[in-house]
C-alpha cells in the first residue's frame, strides 16, 4: 500500500493546481502581514499580530481544505482511464487497499500544502518574535489536518463511484460548506422554515472544517480548546474512511 | 486483515464514544449566568418598577439553534422549540406568556455576522467583533419579560385596539410606518423637533424650562396625530407605548448592570429619526425617563393601552 501511495504522492505534488494553490496561498498571506490589505476589524486596521493571526490562520486553512477538496478529484479514476489499476489486480492487490493508498496520497500531499503555508505562517510568528505562538504550530496544524484530511476523504471516496464532475462540484461545495459551516449554522435559524431544516440536515452531516480551525488558532493562542468540535471532525474523517472498504469501482 | 477490522471497528467505537461524552449539552454557563444576573435585578428594579411585573414570574427559553432550554423556578428543562428561528420576543405557550430568547453564543455571533455584512455591503473589508455584550443579553431578557407582563394582562385589549383600526397582522404596524410616515417629509421633521425638545427637557434642570419644552413637544405630538391616517397615528402609539415602555425597561436594567456611562452610550444616543419602528422605541423610552422626573409614581397607572403623552401632560398640568 506505501509503493502506491509514494508514487501517487509523487504525483499529486507536480500538479500544477498543487502550485498554483500553495503560491496564491502563500501571496495572501504575504499581503496580509506586509500591510498592503486593508482589511480591518470595529473600524480599526488589523495591523496587529492577534488580530492578524485570526486571518491568516483561517486563511491557511481554508486554502488548505480547498486545495484538499480539489487535489481528490481525479487521482483515482485517473488510475483506471490509464489502466494502472490493472498492474495492481494482477498484483492481487484488493480494491480498498489500492483506493486507500491512493487516499492516503491525496491526503499527504493537501496535509504536505497546508504544511508549506503553515510555515509561510510560521515565518510570520516568528518575525513578530512571538515564540509562543511558534512552540504550539505543530500541534495546531495536526488538528488543521484534521480538517484537510476530511476534505480529501470527502472527494477521494465519492470519486470511487461518481463521475468526475460532479465529484468536483460536490467536493468543493463540501469544503465550502464545511469552511462555512458558522455562518450556514447562524443561516439556519435566521431562514427557519424548510430552507431551515434542510441546512440543519446538511450542518449534522458536514464537518464544521471553521470550528477546527479555530481550536487550532486557539492552542496557539494558549486559550480554551473544545475537545468536542475536534472529536467530531476526527469522527468525520473516521466515517468518510469507511468509504474505502465500502465502496467498489465496477470497471474493476 | 480480520485483526485490522475489529481494531478499526474498535477505533470507530471508542471515537463515537469520546465525542458523545465532550459534548456540551444544556445552557451553557453563560447563559445560565446572564439568566441568573437579570433576576438578581430584581430587588433594585421593582423599588421604583412597574406593579407585579417580575421577569422570574415568566418561563425565560433560551434558543440554542436546535432546541429551547427553558428556565423556570431555578430549574433548566430541555423542550422542542417553540421557533426555529432567532428571535427575541413573548409567546403565548401553553396558555401563559413565555419569553423567548437565542442564547447568548448565537446572538452575540448573529450581531457580529451583520454587522460584518453591513460593513462589506458598504464596500469596505471589515469584520466586526460581537459588540453585544453578555450585561446587553440580560438587560435584553428584561425587555422581553416586560412584553410577557404587558400582554398577559392586556394582550386581548391590544388585539381589539389594533382590529378596531384595521391593523390585525404584526408586520403590519412597522408596514404602516415604512409606507405612509416615513415617505413624508413634514412629519420626519416635526417628528424630529419633537424628540429635540423632549431631549432639551429631559437635560434641563430648570424645571419651568422643561414643562415649557414638553408642552411645546406634545403640541408638535398632537398636530402631527392630527394629520396622520387613524391607522398610522394607532401604529405610533402602539409602539411608543409598547415597546418604548420595554425599552425604557431594557435600559434601566442595562444601567444597573452596565454603569452610567454605558448605559449613556448605549441608550442616550439614538434620540435621532431613522425609518420603521425603531424611532418609536426611543421616543416611548425618552416620554418613560421624563415622567420618572416629573412622576415618580406614573407606573403605577401603567398599561400596555396608556398614551404616554396623556401621562406627561397629566404630568406637566399638575406643575
Amino acid at each position: 500500500m506505501w509503493v502506491i501511495t509514494k508514487n501517487a504522492l509523487r504525483e499529486r505534488i507536480r500538479r500544477k493546481e498543487f502550485f498554483i494553490v500553495v503560491a496564491v496561498g502563500i501571496l495572501i498571506l504575504l499581503l496580509c502581514s506586509s500591510g498592503t490589505a486593508t482589511i480591518t476589524m470595529n473600524g480599526e486596521p488589523i495591523t496587529g499580530f492577534d488580530h492578524m493571526i485570526v486571518v491568516m490562520h483561517t486563511i491557511v486553512a481554508a486554502v488548505g481544505c480547498l486545495l484538499a477538496a480539489v487535489l481528490g478529484i481525479r487521482t483515482i479514476p485517473n488510475e483506471y482511464e490509464r489502466k494502472d489499476s490493472h498492474l495492481i489486480w494482477v498484483r492481487g492487490i484488493s480494491q480498498p487497499v489500492y483506493h486507500g493508498g491512493l487516499t492516503l496520497a491525496n491526503m499527504l500531499s493537501a496535509m504536505l500544502a497546508t504544511g508549506i503555508l503553515y510555515l509561510a505562517l510560521a515565518v510570520y510568528v516568528a518575525a513578530n518574535g512571538r515564540v509562543d505562538y511558534l512552540v504550539r504550530m505543530l500541534p495546531a496544524f495536526l488538528i488543521v489536518c484534521i480538517a484537510v484530511a476530511a476534505a480529501s476523504l470527502f472527494t477521494s471516496v465519492l470519486s470511487i463511484v461518481l463521475p468526475t464532475a460532479l465529484v468536483g462540484v460536490l467536493g468543493i461545495l463540501f469544503a465550502l460548506g464545511g469552511i462555512l459551516h458558522g455562518i450556514l449554522s447562524l443561516y439556519k435559524n435566521i431562514a427557519g422554515g424548510v430552507a431551515g431544516t434542510l441546512l440543519k440536515g446538511l450542518l449534522f452531516v458536514l464537518p464544521d472544517m471553521n470550528g477546527i480551525q479555530q481550536q487550532a488558532r486557539r492552542l496557539m493562542a494558549q486559550e480554551g480548546v473544545d475537545m468536542h468540535l475536534i472529536l467530531t471532525g476526527l469522527l468525520a474523517v473516521y466515517v468518510l474512511s469507511l468509504g474505502i472498504l465500502v465502496f467498489r469501482r465496477r470497471e474493476a | 486483515m480480520k485483526a485490522f477490522h475489529i481494531l478499526y471497528g474498535a477505533a470507530g467505537v471508542l471515537l463515537a464514544a469520546a465525542t458523545v461524552l465532550t459534548g456540551d449539552y444544556g445552557l451553557s454557563k453563560t447563559d445560565m449566568e446572564i439568566y441568573d444576573r437579570a433576576v438578581g435585578l430584581e430587588n433594585d428594579m421593582s423599588e421604583n418598577g412597574f406593579l407585579d411585573f417580575s421577569p422570574s414570574d415568566y418561563k425565560i427559553r433560551f434558543f440554542n439553534g436546535d432546541c429551547d432550554y427553558v428556565v423556570a423556578d431555578g430549574e433548566v428543562t430541555k423542550e422542542d422549540a417553540a421557533f426555529d428561528t432567532f428571535v427575541g420576543t413573548a409567546y403565548e405557550i401553553d396558555g401563559a406568556y413565555q419569553v423567548i430568547l437565542p442564547t447568548y453564543e448565537n446572538f452575540s455571533e448573529l450581531f457580529s455576522m451583520l454587522d460584518s455584512a453591513q460593513r462589506i455591503s458598504d464596500g469596505e473589508l471589515q469584520f466586526g467583533e460581537a459588540d453585544y455584550s453578555e450585561d446587553a443579553h440580560a438587560a435584553t431578557l428584561w425587555h422581553e419579560a416586560f412584553h410577557a407582563w404587558q400582554l398577559t394582562n392586556w394582550a386581548d385589549e391590544v388585539t381589539a385596539r389594533g382590529e378596531a383600526a384595521d391593523i390585525s397582522e404584526e408586520g403590519g404596524y412597522e408596514q404602516i410606518v415604512v409606507n405612509e410616515v416615513d415617505s413624508d417629509p413634514e412629519y420626519v421633521l416635526s417628528f424630529s423637533q419633537e424628540m429635540e425638545l423632549l431631549q432639551k427637557a429631559y437635560e434641563s434642570d430648570d424645571a419651568e424650562e422643561k414643562c415649557r419644552l414638553i408642552r411645546e413637544a406634545l403640541a408638535l405630538s398632537a398636530e402631527m396625530e392630527q394629520g396622520m391616517s387613524a391607522q398610522a397615528a394607532y401604529a405610533a402609539r402602539y409602539f411608543e407605548t409598547l415597546e418604548g415602555s420595554a425599552r425604557y425597561v431594557e435600559a434601566q436594567a442595562y444601567r444597573l448592570l452596565a454603569g452610567e456611562a454605558a448605559w449613556s452610550e448605549t441608550y442616550m444616543g439614538e434620540f435621532t429619526y431613522s425609518n420603521g419602528a425603531g424611532k418609536y422605541y426611543a421616543m416611548g423610552m425618552l416620554k418613560c425617563l421624563l415622567l420618572d422626573q416629573l412622576a415618580p409614581d406614573w407606573k403605577d397607572d401603567f398599561t400596555a393601552l396608556a398614551d404616554l403623552d396623556e401621562f406627561l401632560q397629566a404630568a406637566v398640568e399638575g406643575r
